[in-house]
């Protein structure tokens, strides 16, 4: 049972799907945020009943907002050494959480990367998906010199500095993927990766769904790699936060 | 410049000029977004009035008629203004941000003092 850490789930509209994630997650930690991301489903209430902590946006800002706002709970409690994002849409197996949060114990890693990619897994993703990963991947290992197989997945960990550099405007509003590692790792965070498996979503759309989502959401991830990788001031701003929280 | 061109073109702008006016005494408009919105009725007037300064800028910009700098001007400042509200829009964004956030952990907190349990762990 996880005790040291507190496992952020962000949710908006997941009513359907909550309450079998939710079943399944506290067998294996024991401080679960679920961050309703303002939904208009029965999504809040049934986080509720699981007898979880449950914090409710009074109207949705998106993914990254609500991981934003767990980073933000979690850092005013002493309690939490580490965070872990987890989809509230089932993709995510909890079995695979102590895997990410060992390095950050041993201190081999402050941001550590649940990776679809690193060993063959029996779930095949979508072509265009992992076509997109992929192609992220090359760019984020090559602007900063280290294989990082699946900078896209939704599931990591992280430890109280990172997270304090989350809470500043460098963490993305929208999408918080490739560039983020590439931000981390120019500031000097050692970043890890270890093999996980994910399953199929049991919802049927996702936030990258449709036709306009995954343009805009290419053209978002290439403008703000080539950003982050430009700057040339990052560790001196991590000096700055994390001195102010 | 026609003069019937003339007489449209400083109409529009002194209604425009008395709109925003308008606006900001009456509250529904804040004096920092009006202020593009006052350049631009303002440049619009100056340039209709004084003639010979819209020739010169014609001739800089190297437009045929005078007419055409106007549009152009205009065009001009109402993509300031646009971009103006996109840079609004985007710190307006991380502002609610801050205040949703809060709102929510200050709601859990107080459902928790209701209650009369602290089930969050040490602060």
């Amino acid at each position: 049972m996880i005790e040291d850490s507190l496992i952020i789930v962000p949710a908006y509209n997941e009513a359907e799907v909550i309450e079998s994630t939710l079943k399944e997650l506290r067998e294996y930690a024991q401080n679960i945020l679920v961050v309703d991301d303002g939904s208009t489903d029965q999504t809040y209430e049934q986080a509720k009943n699981q007898g979880v902590l449950v914090l409710q946006h009074l109207t949705n800002l998106g993914y990254a907002s609500a991981l934003k706002t767990g980073f933000l709970y979690g850092l005013r409690h002493t309690a939490y050494n580490y965070f872990l994002t987890f989809d509230a849409d089932g993709q995510h197996p909890p079995a695979f959480l102590e895997k990410i949060i060992q390095p950050l114990r041993d201190d081999e890693a402050d941001f550590v990367i649940g990776s679809r990619y690193l060993e063959p897994a029996e779930f095949k993703h979508p072509f265009l998906r992992k076509a997109g990963s992929r192609l992220f991947s090359f760019f984020t290992s090559l602007l900063i010199s280290q294989k990082i197989t699946d900078p896209t997945s939704g599931m990591v960990g992280l430890n109280r500095r990172v997270a304090k550099i989350f809470l500043s405007e460098f963490f993305p509003l929208d999408f918080p993927d490739a560039d983020v590692v590439i931000m981390l790792a120019r500031m000097g965070f050692k970043i890890k990766e270890v093999p996980v498996e994910m399953r199929a979503s049991k919802r049927k759309s996702s936030m990258h769904s449709g036709m306009v989502k995954p343009i805009y959401y290419f053209f978002k991830m290439s403008t703000s790699m080539i950003h982050f990788a430009l700057r040339r001031d990052l560790k001196e701003k991590r000096r700055e936060l994390e001195s102010v929280f | 410049m026609f003069f019937r061109q003339k007489i449209f073109a400083i109409v529009a702008a002194v209604v425009l000029i008395l709109l925003i006016v308008e606006l900001i005494r009456r509250r529904k408009l804040r004096e920092e977004y009006a202020l593009l919105w006052l350049f631009t009725g303002l440049g619009i007037l100056i340039l209709v009035l004084y003639y010979p300064l819209l020739l010169w800028l014609s001739k800089l910009i190297g437009a045929i008629t005078p007419t055409t700098t106007l549009f152009l001007f205009a065009f001009l400042f109402l993509m300031l203004i646009s971009i103006h509200f996109s840079v609004k829009f985007s710190r307006l964004f991380d502002q609610m941000h801050k205040v949703v956030s809060e709102l929510a952990i200050l709601k859990k907190e107080l459902e928790e003092l209701k209650s009369g349990k602290d089930k969050s762990p040490q602060s």
